[in-house]
């Protein structure tokens, strides 16, 4: 079945906004994708980032939540209770619990701490301007950029527009076979043939999971660009109006100069209140803003981590201990519950771990779409109706864009091993760890645009990922002594699943590094027959090392 | 197969159309929005339903303006649109 075509103009249009575009937002979609799918699994991946975490769950209603607020300003001078500070209750990815806090100077500059405590004996494990571990925060922070100062996540939310813009004009380009090719994902027959096959059956499958993200990142990334025109228009310019409409709790007012409080209600009682009424819902989060004030307040952010709209938050006010602000789960007004959807859709914190899998590999598919569309846009021109000049620069891109991309793969093995070797006890220790993975990948990159013959790179990528991959189960083994059987004895399956996971991904990559990409492919031999003598006397001239394919296949 | 050229527009007109979708799109969205919120006594569910259509409705409008034969004629119409919702922004004010 065809549907109707566009008519020429139109589709011509279409087809090169889509190209420009894809092309253009490409490398960075890519990294979106790929770290994002990683971090999806932030909250999985702690216990085997952070050795110190790996204790038995312990109860959250048993902490002493007041205690952890003592021990902490006991031991640190760079706390301000009146700035907004909180902490992480233990759950069963993290038996920890982790501290925010921050102090302000005299000039307004902000300076930041976070620790980690253990849920029973009180003792502060970790103390500093960042956790002593940011392996999976490291990887979620380059999902938008956040490595680059001030504009990475305007950048980032961009780039989700302009993939949003991208799946328009794909969708209207690839309009008349949109249904016929939804059958036709290949694998033999011509390259050009394989790429378009599998980036339109593919981006057919995958259109809901990309709309969906380029919306919520566009949104996560831009807010800002709708926040302030309508805070300008429909309210005279106060912002505070505009948030409160999406995050009531935001809202709230504080004054600086507001009476002190002597006598209030605290963590515990709050704690406790909220999750005898709602047992159903972890409370992920508990903090304070002005706690030492008159209008202080203590929130508490809950979450099922099951439903769509299982998520809520409760602010109450600290003299009386009376609710100021509440979202309820489940039950609750469009207009209260519309953010949290639209952000649990990006986390994928609805539908338990299984939901984050299918959401993981619909990731790794777009990162294929992503991949296919350049080789598309590579294949359609590398033709005689283009010049040598036009033809290397088209070369020259690919290889670039490939290097870039399917290096990530051996520079997040990388990490992995780099957050198990830089000793835990070292102080800032999470800027080494970041700096191998950075360089690394760099210098993956850079090695890869020695490699000309993209089935090389390609190959080349996987085997050092693939032992890279394998090295992580042995590096945690020598280093905490959690070897896989005993994790899997011990049934810490936090840990467990993430150094077989890297198992299962090496052993995969070098098998298929082993019988599939050691071979020449049939089609490069019957090229080579096909193309005959006149290439054989063109390659045998050397070309310069980015000519070689494009003089090869003339 | 790239793109047919002879169905592609000239740089100007290119130039035209890109703003028209970036910068016009935007602003159609943003004052059409507003001007519904300003109709609105309740604001709080458009303003939360804006965070996820006005992006819908940008890139639609980049799409249209990229489908239009002429640069000129979209900027115009999408001028022209900003104009009637900042006057209905303007008389609920």
């Amino acid at each position: 079945m065809k549907l109707k075509a566009l008519k020429p103009r139109l589709h011509n249009a279409m087809f090169h906004t889509h190209t420009v575009s894809g092309i253009v937002i490409s490398f960075a979609l890519f990294v979106c994708f790929y770290a994002g799918a990683v971090a999806l699994f932030m909250d999985e991946l702690y216990q085997w980032e952070n050795p110190q975490a790996r204790i038995d769950y312990v109860d959250p209603t048993t902490v002493d939540y007041d205690k952890v607020i003592k021990v902490v300003s006991e031991n640190t001078t760079v706390f301000n209770k009146d700035l907004t500070f909180g902490m992480t209750p233990p759950t069963k990815a993290n038996p920890l619990i982790t501290y925010y806090g921050r102090d302000k100077d005299e000039q307004n500059n902000f300076s930041f701490f976070a620790a980690t405590i253990h849920p029973i004996t009180y003792e502060i494990l970790s103390m500093g301007e960042e956790p002593n571990t940011h392996m999976a925060r490291t990887i979620y922070e380059l999902h938008y950029f956040h490595q680059i100062p001030v504009v990475g996540i305007y950048l980032s939310g961009f780039v989700a527009f302009f993939f949003l813009f991208a799946i328009f004009t794909g969708v209207l380009t690839h309009w008349k076979n949109i249904v016929n090719k939804f059958y036709a994902f290949t694998t033999e027959g011509k390259w050009k043939q394989i790429w378009t096959n599998g980036h339109i059956s593919l981006g057919m499958i995958t259109l809901p999971f990309q709309i969906i993200y380029a919306v919520t990142g566009a949104l996560l990334g831009l807010s800002i660009l709708l926040l302030a025109p309508s805070a300008f228009l429909m309210y005279n310019g106060d912002t505070s109006e505009v948030v409160k409409a999406v995050r009531p709790d935001a809202g709230i007012k504080y004054d600086d100069e507001a009476l002190t409080l002597t006598e209030g209600t605290n963590f515990n009682t709050i704690y406790q209140k909220v999750s005898t009424e709602y047992p159903e819902n972890d409370v992920t989060y508990i903090y304070a803003t002005n706690y030492t004030k008159s209008d202080g307040t203590i929130g508490v952010r809950v979450d099922d981590y099951e439903g769509i709209a299982g998520d809520g938050i409760f602010v109450y006010g600290r003299e009386d201990g009376k609710l100021k602000v509440g979202i309820q789960p489940e039950v609750r007004s469009y207009a209260n519950g519309a953010y949290g959807v639209l952000i649990k859709l990006h986390y994928a914190t609805y539908g338990g771990i299984f939901l984050k899998i299918i959401y993981f590999i619909l990731a790794m598919i777009t990162c294929y779409i992503i991949i296919s569309g350049v080789m598309i846009w590579r294949t359609a021109r590398d033709k005689p109706i283009y010049t040598d000049k036009q033809r290397r620069f088209h070369h020259r891109v690919t290889k670039f864009y490939l290097a870039i991309t399917l290096s990530m793969f051996p520079a997040l093995a990388l990490i992995f091993l780099a957050n198990m070797l830089v000793p835990m006890d070292w102080e800032g220790r999470v800027f080494p760890v970041n700096a191998i993975f950075f360089s690394g990948w760099l210098v993956f990159t850079l090695m890869g645009l020695f490699w000309n013959n993209y089935r090389q790179l390609n190959r080349n990528y996987l085997l050092m990922g693939s032992v890279l991959g394998l090295l992580i189960p042995i590096a945690n083994g020598f280093v905490t002594g959690d070897w896989l059987w005993q994790s899997l004895m011990h049934k810490s399956y936090f840990v467990f699943s993430v150094d077989a996971a890297w198992l299962i991904i090496g052993i995969v990559g070098l098998l298929v590094c082993g019988y599939s990409l050691n071979r020449k492919s049939k089609k490069d031999i019957m090229q080579k027959v096909k193309v005959g003598a006149e290439s054989e006397r063109i390659s045998s001239e050397a070309p310069a090392p980015v000519l070689q394919i494009s003089a090869k296949e003339k | 197969m790239p793109a047919n050229k002879k169905h592609l527009s000239s740089p100007s007109q290119r130039i035209l159309k890109i703003t028209a979708g970036l910068l016009g799109g935007f602003f159609v969205t943003i004052f059409f929005h507003n001007a519904l919120g300003s109709v609105l006594e309740q604001k709080g569910a458009l303003i939360i339903t804006t965070a996820y259509t006005s992006f819908l409705m940008w890139a639609g409008l980049m799409v249209l303006a990229f489908l239009s034969k002429n640069g000129w004629k979209i900027w115009g119409l999408y001028l022209l649109l900003t104009l009637v919702f900042a006057g209905i922004i303007f008389l609920n004010k």
